[in-house]
């Protein structure tokens, strides 16, 4: 296990944001865990002992166990998946998902967004799948109205862990040109870019979110104009973290952009096939030295 | 300024400030984690439920492969790959029969895509589970009727993308498509693909432009399947089938 650290100068933006509602301190300092998966695409076992890529890595139930030992040591921590939950083994032929979110609500992940192939099964599957299972889908640009899927899904989420607030958003890919239309049927995509302002206005403005993380199947970077995690990150404001997927990229360690203010937002995203699990822990202060070295900045 | 007000005003703006701002972490820490390590048996325990059912119905042997065979092994140049050769060259076989057989012509050119190969083909004994993890995709094979202008389109679309898409039946030497002398007269053209292709996927709204959609009712992992069952060996190999001058 490679870890690093990244220190923040905490930013004078944030402090801009006005949080009625959070006059009093923390009263001691919080370690806020995000544990994160992508493109798992129902590797529920290992891969087997002669793959050419990941021999016996990965699987659902070593997952599951890496899941219960970093919760009992912290309580608050939150476990999302970046989408393409389906797709890729016989399980998913056979089974149409059923199993893979039966597992994933088991194991303790409080949601994952829509990839591009979690509609592989079609609309009503899904929607079946979901109910059986409750599990929680966040999805913020995906209009699912006059579909087997509305009200089905979360436009974002808000999670309180130790006195911190986090908001969450999901972020899909345009899905024309990648799924079949009889599969997604009236599903409307909407610009990424917009909606992230949108959900940033929501969680940060109102909700008074401390903590700001969309998960996203939009991938990581291409060479073209078609919109990315990079550069979702670089034309808004105020997201800590986009957790990706869909590229299948194996990131050694976060990606750290600039924001339109020039904040830090931090981007991850953990290959495919379940092999690598991606963990952040934001080390929030009781101390006030945080907005007291921000005051002397300003 | 009164140096008592100065820091007056510098305590009562951290009041305000500091009082209405949200919390901010100050560090982050980060880990990949991998996925090694103890299982945990209550999963295991579900899994269990579901893998009974579908082992005894894939753990069939179907084929043997001579090697390793992946659909990573192409270079810039050399814009083509094994397991996509083998794939592509399989859906030229198989389709073509079917085709003859119910609609009276042959298949002239084959395309999939390179997206549609999820797993690679090891060397060794191949189990029926081993064509889903290769082929997962309900994809079925259609043959659409074109014209040399959309078969132009193609290649230039071909040449143009990141990943190497697999064909057969043409080649394509710098840009341009190359079709057998004895065919390079006709007028239209019968084209093999998957039914996610025709549907617009991985961009290839040109498909949409053909005169004619023949569905097979063939799908595609069982044209692998019954390809596999026929062969004693499964071999492929990188080739000139897609050379770029770059």
């Amino acid at each position: 296990m490679n870890r690093r650290r990244f220190i923040y100068n905490s930013s004078i933006a944030s402090l801009s944001v006005l949080g009625l509602n959070s006059c009093s301190q923390l009263l001691r300092d919080v370690k806020i865990t995000i544990l994160h998966s992508n493109d798992v695409h129902s590797q529920i076992e290992p891969f087997p002992a002669n793959h050419d890529r990941f021999p016996n890595r990965g699987g659902f139930a070593r997952r599951a166990s890496i899941f219960e030992g970093i919760r009992s040591v912290n309580p608050n921590t939150l476990i999302f998946d970046a989408g393409d939950i389906f797709q890729g083994t016989p399980y998913f032929n056979f089974f149409q998902g059923e199993l893979e979110l039966k597992l994933m609500k088991e194991m303790g992940y409080n949601a994952a967004t829509i990839g591009n192939h979690e509609f592989d099964a079609g609309l009503d599957t899904l929607k079946k799948n979901i109910l059986e299972t409750n599990f929680q889908f966040i999805i913020s640009n995906y209009d699912f109205v006059n579909t087997k899927l509305e009200g089905m899904t979360a436009p974002y989420k808000i999670y309180r862990k130790g006195g911190v607030k986090i908001g969450v958003f999901g972020l899909g890919i345009e899905l024309k040109g990648l799924v079949n239309p009889d599969l997604y049927k009236e599903t409307k995509y909407y610009d990424p870019v917009e909606i992230s302002n949108e959900m940033v206005k929501i969680l940060k403005n109102e909700k008074k979110c401390d903590l700001i993380i969309c998960v996203s199947h939009l991938g990581h970077e291409y060479n073209s104009d078609k919109i990315s995690d990079v550069k979702l990150a670089k034309l808004t404001n105020d997201i800590d973290l986009i957790i990706g997927g869909h590229t299948h990229t194996f990131l050694k360690e976060p990606l750290i952009i600039k924001n339109k203010n020039n904040d830090n937002v931090i981007i991850n995203q953990v290959g495919s096939g379940g092999v690598y699990l991606g963990r952040i822990d934001f080390n929030f202060t009781n101390s006030s030295k945080n907005e007291t070295n921000s005051l002397l900045e300003v | 300024m009164n140096k008592f007000l100065q820091i007056l005003f510098i305590v009562t703006a951290f009041f305000v400030i500091g009082c209405y701002s949200n919390y901010n972490y100050n560090n982050v820490d980060y880990s990949r984690i991998d996925i090694i390590g103890p299982e945990n048996s209550s999963i295991n325990s579900i899994i269990d439920i579901y893998s009974d059912s579908i082992d005894s119905k894939l753990d069939n042997v179907i084929g043997f492969s001579k090697g390793l065979y992946t659909k990573d092994d192409y270079s810039n140049t050399k814009f083509n790959s094994s397991l996509g050769n083998l794939i592509a060259d399989i859906i030229f076989k198989q389709a073509d029969s079917v085709f003859y057989k119910s609609f009276g012509n042959n298949i002239d050119f084959v395309l999939h895509n390179h997206g549609g190969i999820r797993s690679s083909l090891l060397e060794g004994e191949i189990k029926l589970t081993d064509a889903y993890k290769i082929l997962p995709f309900e994809n079925e094979l259609v043959v659409l009727e074109i014209t040399k202008e959309i078969f132009d389109e193609m290649v230039l679309f071909l040449n143009n993308e990141k990943f190497p898409h697999p064909i057969s039946g043409f080649t394509i030497m710098n840009n341009k498509g190359e079709i057998d002398i004895d065919k390079s007269l006709n007028d239209k053209f019968f084209l093999a693909t998957n039914d996610y292709l025709l549907s617009g996927g991985d961009n290839m709204f040109f498909l949409e432009k053909n005169s004619n959609v023949y569905h097979l009712g063939y799908p595609l992992r069982d044209a692998f399947i019954d390809y596999i069952i026929n062969q004693e060996k499964i071999e492929s190999k990188v080739d000139n089938r897609f050379i770029r001058n770059e």
